[in-house]
């Protein structure tokens, strides 16, 4: 089969179809009345709800912070100071992305527009490999020099390790949650849920896009 | 003319255009009628900002195509958005739903099926014979891009169909 008869096939589809094919007025025009939001919504929503509870997180645990600095607390108050330092930063990242969704128009071409929902998807995984940075204050916040001086085994031979194996990791993923490993496995079993599943297709289809370039 | 009215014009001229970027994107039925309402939401919520120097429906492939890309990547489940989910905006007619394929059209339909996004677009631009200068308007590759791509794919086609004769 010739090229044009494959486009001579198509033709004949598409003479048929406009026989063939209607458009139902009535629920087309309910749709452009009624319907006021699209799929992006569901993106925007969770920026908005990350971004207001961001800020009252900060609030709360900034004034904390600084009591437990007065007060002398210096364990306790590093961990929150380190928790509030990350949150402010993931907040700040979640405004950006909202300007990022401002920025996406699809009857702009399919390159531009796509790469600007990559974009998104990109700063979304920075995102979360940035709150992975914090996974030691959630085992530092307790400690204290009592402890330290009291059960030094417990405190030297227990807890400082656990501490430095979960920055080691919260180091590690903040280093490797990045597109340059979206062919390792881990990588792919840790974004397979919510907004980070269409990752590996959306890097196919940008690979497919840039890599080959102007042959 | 009000705006509602230019709009449904200019869908009901345009509807093959929106029933073939949708059968060649979305596979699953239930998804499709999804689709289609997502690329017609998009359309008219871009309508006011119909750029008069492209034809409409260069306008029209590059909503379409953006949306059904973004869309088969999300493949989520989501929820009917009118109270008419169980009709179609874009239905065929009893009379077309009876008649029996081209054998050398399903193979056609199978082979899009089979390409990648970019080079689907591209199958179904070539198809509708545009020019390089047309596809390069709705894809944003360049021209020399488009024919390097273009060239592979009718190699691959026929190939395909010279297996199957």
């Amino acid at each position: 089969m010739e090229t044009i008869d494959v486009i001579n096939l198509w033709k004949r589809q598409n003479a048929l179809m406009e026989k063939q094919l209607v458009v139902n007025k009535r629920l087309l025009n309910e749709m452009i009345r009624y319907r006021t939001s699209s799929s992006l919504r569901g993106v925007r929503l969770i920026r908005w709800i990350g971004i207001f509870a961001g800020v009252l997180w900060c609030l709360v645990f900034g004034f904390i912070a600084i009591v437990s600095w007065l007060e002398g607390n210096i364990f306790f108050s590093a961990s929150v100071s380190v928790n509030v330092i990350v949150t402010a930063t993931a907040t700040g990242l979640y405004i950006y992305h909202l300007r990022l969704l401002d920025a996406v128009d699809v009857s702009e071409t399919i390159v531009e527009a796509q790469q600007k929902l990559i974009k998104l998807k990109e700063s979304n995984l920075k995102t979360l490999g940035l709150l992975w940075l914090q996974l030691p204050v959630f085992s530092t916040w307790y400690m204290s020099t009592e402890w330290m001086e009291q059960s030094p085994l417990t405190f030297w031979g227990i807890q400082v390790p656990v501490v430095l194996l979960q920055a080691f990791i919260g180091f590690w993923l903040y280093r490797n949650l990045n597109y340059r490993n979206h062919d390792k496995k881990w990588f792919r079993w840790f974004v397979s849920k919510g907004e980070f599943a269409s990752i590996e297709k959306a890097i196919t289809f940008m690979k497919a896009t840039e890599g080959e370039g102007d042959e | 003319m009000q705006k509602e009215e230019v709009f449904l014009s200019v869908i009901e001229s345009h509807k093959g255009i929106l029933y073939k970027v949708v059968n060649a994107y979305c596979k699953d039925e239930e998804n499709r009628k999804d689709l289609i309402q997502e690329i017609i939401f998009q359309l008219w919520k871009s309508f006011d900002r119909y750029n008069n120097q492209y034809k409409y429906s260069t306008w029209i492939y590059r909503i379409a195509l953006n949306v059904s890309i973004s869309f088969y990547r999300r493949e989520s489940v989501r929820q009917p958005v009118t109270s008419f989910y169980n009709e179609q905006v874009l239905q065929v007619t009893e009379e077309g739903q009876h008649s029996e394929k081209d054998e050398h059209l399903q193979q056609l339909h199978q082979f899009i099926a089979e390409l990648r996004d970019m080079d689907r677009a591209l199958m179904l631009l070539y198809l509708e014979e545009k020019s390089y200068k047309e596809m390069a308007e709705i894809t944003g590759l360049s021209e020399t891009n488009i024919g390097t791509r273009i060239g592979r794919i009718k190699m691959v086609l026929k190939q395909k169909f010279s297996k199957t004769q």
